[in-house]
């Protein structure tokens, strides 16, 4: 018994005495870590409940929201009630307010009305009811003075042309670029409802305006404008609460200045398993992390070795956001005329130019190694180490896909209108969600989000 | 043969005048305008004489007919009646023209135009009766649906110095650019000037229902004033003077300093509270 506990004993401090010969050899060059910017997505996460500003559009045309129409389903009753206790139990104190021409605070007992169609009766003259439109550029402000705050926006989010050009545009622009520029996100919810009122102010090509009254369903949205966990939140219990079975009248997006979630580096993610599994059963097939940050392949190869590195989108993308559109990789390359680690003095920095590429999928990031210039061109008898970084470098638009085919542009709204729709669309969405994506990207910093390396030598 | 031809001659012209449908009254001024008669004259029963009533009295009672005086009086209350008639006509049309002049279409912002030639009518629907007919591109001042069919609306119909109310069908109706709203010139006599929320004491406190979010809206004097700062924060005035931000109503109230500038010179400051009731 003593015997085999001695000999277990033994073989373990071979083995540890082994690992210290490996550590004294120069198996890898000297390597300047760039580990980029590691606190990704850390928005100040407290615990504490903060204010949530609640504002309820109240332009004449939110009515028929509120009005039943016979045959379709009328979620919106139901999701003004979730939102007000949504906002009761992420924040301290909910201030109420309504919005259309002007901003005004809510009284308590009005908050209850919002589900009723006698709420968005104007009680001004008609001239000043009719031209009752939404300005939602006011609430970008507001969040912009209170970016601590969470605020929440329940509006049709119907937009001239005139909102989304020149000085009106900047109205817009300039507070979300600094809402984002904070570290804060934009979500908007979009819920396919039913209808039963007018859709006022549909331009027409030749400048007038008109009305339409037949439409039977309507989307209406929810903006959230705050940190992502909130945001998320909302998201989560509307879905949970109406579309857990079926997601087809129900629209997400997220937008936020970074859509990367994580640096896999920072967080150890990058596994064996994120190159082929062929890989694993070369000669001297190792895998280990340098420093505690960058993982290394290291192995016995030939020219017929298969180096695809994949990373799952889930793993770097925040679920729901704009996405990247645009990825790339930095590549360096030592060499040393030594195989065996135990050998090698020193490394050589090399310049291969480039030599592997990167594509992405809609479920993966892939980068095929060694593609530019393939293996069976390189030196046999020479070891090398293969550096890749791999960044974000532009986000992507995502968002604006997913709006979509709820949205019509005012040059094809009067034409849309002659087709007497029974399913109206959002005027502008896609331009207004194609500027908070434009915002995004100008608030984008190129982000590094994962980095690794292989140690190989080549074999005939 | 002489004979012959001169009597043939004078027979021609004999049935040429007795076809002849047209009399050869002479015309003068005292005919009754547009006719060529004399004015009727009415000599009462009481103003007539002794002979004139005989008269009256043989007419009806031998011959069963209105003597020749009778029949001037008759004549002439029929043309006083007419002239009645004339003359409330007269005023009919006078005060048609004076309701169609009215102050409803004098100052009023006719906001949308019709997109078709269509009718206004009595109430929402086609069979109940056209007041108007509307002309593509008439102006027309849009004031509410139809409580009953949306599909109607009731507006106003400009057409001309005419002003005509009634229902139309919503689908004729097509907005105007939107209206942009002046500051009311006459009120200028302040530098700055809110004009909503209403002042519960002048330049001094609003109160508001509820804390949160609220609208200031105002205008100023652009001839005195060309620059805004309202909490230190500068504002934008408008192209039409007007100018507005949202302030924050806490529970215990919000102060607000606005200050105007002309040239970088502070022309007024107005500091108030806005409270909730």
């Amino acid at each position: 018994m003593l015997k085999k506990i001695l000999a277990q004993i033994s073989i373990i401090l071979i083995i540890f005495s082994f690992n210290s010969i490996l550590a004294a050899e120069k198996c890898s060059p000297d390597l300047e870590m760039n580990k980029g910017n590691t606190s990704l997505n850390s928005e100040i996460d407290s615990s504490e409940k903060g204010e949530i500003f609640v504002f309820f559009d109240q332009s004449t045309t939110m009515k028929g929201f509120t009005v039943d129409q016979p045959g379709q389903e009328n979620l919106y009753v139901n999701i003004v009630d979730d939102i007000q206790q949504i906002a009761e139990n992420i924040g301290s104190d909910i201030i109420y307010q309504n919005f259309g021409n002007e901003i005004n605070p809510m009284q308590d007992r009005d908050v209850a009305k919002v589900k009723t169609p006698k709420f968005y009766d104007c009680s001004g003259s008609s001239v000043a009811c009719n031209n009752q439109s939404s300005t939602i550029q006011e609430i970008f402000k507001i969040a912009e003075e209170l970016p601590e705050a969470t605020h929440i926006v329940v509006t049709h989010l119907s937009l001239q042309d005139r909102q989304l050009v020149g000085s009106e545009s900047k109205q817009i622009r300039n507070p979300l670029t600094s809402i984002l520029k904070k570290g804060k996100s934009i979500g908007i919810i979009g819920v396919m409802n039913s209808y039963n009122g007018t859709i006022d102010s549909i331009p027409q090509k030749n400048g007038e305006y008109i009305k339409y009254l037949d439409a039977e369903s309507r989307p209406f949205y929810i903006l959230v404008i705050g940190n992502q966990k909130n945001i998320n939140r909302i998201k989560a219990d509307i879905v949970e609460n109406h579309f857990s079975s079926n997601q087809e009248n129900f629209k997400y997006a997220l937008i936020t200045s970074s859509p990367i979630l994580q640096n896999l580096n920072v967080n150890k993610l990058i596994e064996e398993t994120n190159m082929p599994a062929k890989l694993s059963r070369e000669d001297e097939f190792n895998f280990s992390y340098i420093d505690d940050y960058l993982p290394i392949y290291r192995f016995t190869g030939d020219k017929n070795t298969e180096l695809k590195f994949k990373i799952n989108n889930d793993d770097i993308i925040v679920k729901g956001s704009t996405g990247v559109s645009n990825f790339s990789i930095t590549e360096k390359v030592w060499t040393t005329n030594k195989i065996k680690c135990k050998d090698i003095k020193s490394w050589n920095e090399a310049n291969f130019g480039e030599l592997s590429t990167i594509t992405q999928n809609k479920d993966e990031l892939v980068i095929d190694l060694f593609t530019k210039k393939p293996l069976k061109k390189l030196f046999r008898g020479i070891r090398y180490f293969y550096k890749v970084d791999v960044y974000a470098e532009k986000p992507g638009d995502s968002s604006e896909k997913e709006f979509s085919n709820w949205s019509v542009n005012s040059s094809e709204i009067d034409d849309f209108t002659q087709t007497n729709p029974v399913t109206f669309k959002t005027l502008n969405l896609e331009k207004f969600v194609s500027i908070l994506n434009a915002v995004s990207g100008d608030t984008f910093k190129k982000t590094l989000i994962a980095s690794f390396a292989v140690n190989f030598n080549l074999e005939k | 043969m002489k004979n012959k031809i001169l009597s043939n001659l004078i027979k021609f012209l004999l049935i040429f005048i007795l076809c002849s449908s047209s009399a050869m009254a002479h015309k003068s001024k005292k005919h009754v305008p547009g006719t060529k008669f004399d004015p009727v004259v009415c000599i009462p029963p009481a103003e007539r004489t002794t002979q004139q009533k005989t008269s009256d009295s043989l007419a009806n009672n031998l011959f069963h007919r209105l003597s020749k005086l009778q029949q001037d009086c008759a004549i002439y209350k029929i043309q006083q009646l007419e002239l009645g008639i004339s003359e409330i006509e007269k005023e009919n049309k006078e005060m048609e023209e004076a309701l169609a002049n009215a102050a409803l279409c004098g100052d009023i912002y006719f906001n949308h135009k019709s997109k078709k030639s269509t009718k206004i009518y009595k109430k929402p629907d086609l069979k109940s009766g056209d007041i108007a007919n509307v002309k593509l591109g008439a102006d027309l001042l849009y004031v509410s649906d139809s409580s009953k069919n949306k599909n109607w609306a009731f507006v106003l119909l400009r057409d001309g110095k005419k002003c005509s109310s009634g229902y139309i069908e919503g689908k004729f109706i097509a907005k105007k650019d939107e209206i942009i709203k002046k500051a009311p010139v006459t009120i200028k006599a302040d530098l700055i000037s809110i004009t909503k929320p209403k002042w519960n004491k002048k330049e001094k406190l609003i109160l508001v229902p509820a804390s949160g979010f609220v609208t200031i809206k105002g205008f100023v004097d652009s001839d005195k004033i060309d620059q805004i700062i309202v909490n230190e924060k500068e504002r934008q005035i408008n192209n039409d003077d007007t100018f507005t931000f949202n302030i924050r109503v806490k529970d215990a109230g919000s102060e607000v300093r606005i200050v105007g500038n002309k040239k970088g010179e502070t022309k007024k400051t107005i500091t108030f509270l806005i409270k909730v009731k």
